[in-house]
């Protein structure tokens, strides 16, 4: 690893400040698990490493009725799946957490560096774009809020200015019933990149598909949920027009992870696994209510 | 710029000045002589460096040593206590649950920070706790043994 200086602010007036004053030269550093490999590669090499986990609000998960859930951006991944809030209203989110790496990577790995890392196949967000969540986002003029599928803008690349810090991730609560479910297809268990995924989200009889690693950046499904929002029944035979349309939906690459073609058949067995899976828990009648 | 932080290993205060690019692993190595935890990927996916920081397995080649300020970090070296095993190095020993030996004292410290936060392991939560230790020559089946064994599940 090259030389660098390191900080450790404790408020985001001074984050905001250090990131102004040095630009494209300072990274922040979370947890780590992406940051410190792609510099111990040399893919980049930052002058100041700005450390963001002395910073109170960063470390908050709340919920309320109004506002719905925050995960503040250094609340880690083991953090996520332990919530009692998040395993009783947002399953799907505590679910695809526990998808990423291993046990001792999620806790030091965090919600928002993976939605920061922007990877095409980052497993949280694909749940966090059918969750619609914004991206609560910093900077000396205020805050603002973003909508996660507008935030992120390609393989990583994000909507975030000069002097701006992703504070964390703002979840809506959600009102009446509901299900949902994050489908990963890996070659093993753990510690391993997603080859395609697939979140499924039910609420009220509306759905929101989203795919995973097939494509630059995460996408949402508009053709298969309008299909599914129309749909009497659901199961396997009346899923098949529904994963043909995630196959329309998709532009897959074929790299050292699975082939094009490969990656187009598991779309379709994923989009099956994930609504089913789905359509249980809703059936379970998940209430979102308290 | 070094800077000066101060921490505890294996229950002993340090005070240490170090540059900011040194990976936790590497000031336990380099400065401290602790060579247990063992450099395998160096990004994270084979466990070999897992240490104990604050009661929570980390890989210790993706943390800075820098921000081991104010933490309590417990390695393999601090396990035995007054020359007796720790239960679970006894059981690994017992079952021969190493070979080479090099994915062992990431091993012992993923089921250890396990052990310590839940004492009554399912075998699928000790499968999750060691999911990020690869062992390439002694196979599973016998690390999962040891640590039912050391978790008072085999007699």
């Amino acid at each position: 690893m090259k030389k660098f200086q390191y900080v450790k602010p404790s408020t985001l007036d001074e984050v905001a400040d250090i990131l102004l004053k040095y630009g494209e030269e300072a990274r922040i550093l979370n947890g780590g698990t992406d940051l410190l490999v792609r510099m111990r590669d040399k893919m980049i090499t930052p002058g100041v490493v700005v450390d963001i986990k002395a910073i109170p609000e960063l470390k908050e998960l709340k919920y309320t009725k109004e506002e719905g859930l925050y995960i503040g951006a250094a609340v880690t991944m083991n953090e996520v799946i332990c919530s009692k809030i998040v395993l009783e209203r947002y399953r799907i989110l505590a679910e695809a957490a526990h998808e990423v790496g291993s046990y001792q990577l999620r806790n030091r790995a965090t919600l928002t560096g993976n939605v920061c890392n922007a990877s095409p196949s980052g497993d949280t967000i694909a749940p966090l774009y059918v969750l619609s969540a914004n991206v609560k986002i910093f900077s000396k003029d205020g805050i603002r809020l973003v909508p996660i599928d507008e935030f992120i803008l390609g393989v990583r690349k994000i909507a975030l200015n000069p002097g701006e810090i992703v504070m964390g991730l703002q979840i809506p609560d959600i009102k009446g019933k509901n299900g949902g479910a994050y489908y990963k297809h890996a070659r093993r268990k753990d510690v391993d990149l997603a080859t395609v995924g697939v979140a499924a989200f039910c609420n009220e009889g509306k759905w929101k598909i989203a795919y995973a690693a097939v494509a630059p950046k995460i996408l949402r499904g508009y053709k298969a949920e309008e299909l599914l929002n129309n749909m009497e029944k659901i199961d396997e035979e009346a899923l098949i027009p529904v994963m043909d349309a995630a196959v329309s939906e998709i532009s897959p690459i074929s790299d050292v992870r699975a082939s094009k073609e490969y990656r187009v058949d598991m779309i379709k067995i994923s989009l099956k696994r994930a609504v089913l899976a789905a359509l249980e828990q809703y059936e379970l009648g998940q209430e979102g209510i308290i | 710029m070094k800077h000066n932080i101060s921490f505890t290993v294996n229950g002993e205060k340090v005070h240490m000045e170090v540059e900011p690019n040194k990976t936790l692993l590497r000031m336990l190595r380099e400065d401290l002589n602790l060579t247990g935890a063992k450099e395998g990927c160096g990004a994270g996916e084979c466990g070999s460096c897992t240490v104990i920081v604050d009661g929570k397995a980390v890989n210790s080649c993706m943390m800075l040593a820098v921000e081991a300020d104010g933490k309590d970090i417990l390695t393999v070296e601090g396990l035995a206590k007054n020359g007796i095993l720790d239960p679970l190095q006894q059981s690994f020993i017992d079952n021969a649950a190493l070979q080479c030996g090099y994915c062992t004292p990431g091993m012992l410290m993923s089921a250890k920070a396990l052990l310590m936060r839940n004492p009554n392991p399912s075998e699928d939560e000790i499968k999750e706790a060691i999911g990020g230790n690869l062992c390439r020559c002694t196979g599973y089946k016998v690390i999962l043994d040891a640590i039912k064994e050391a978790a008072g599940q085999i007699n």
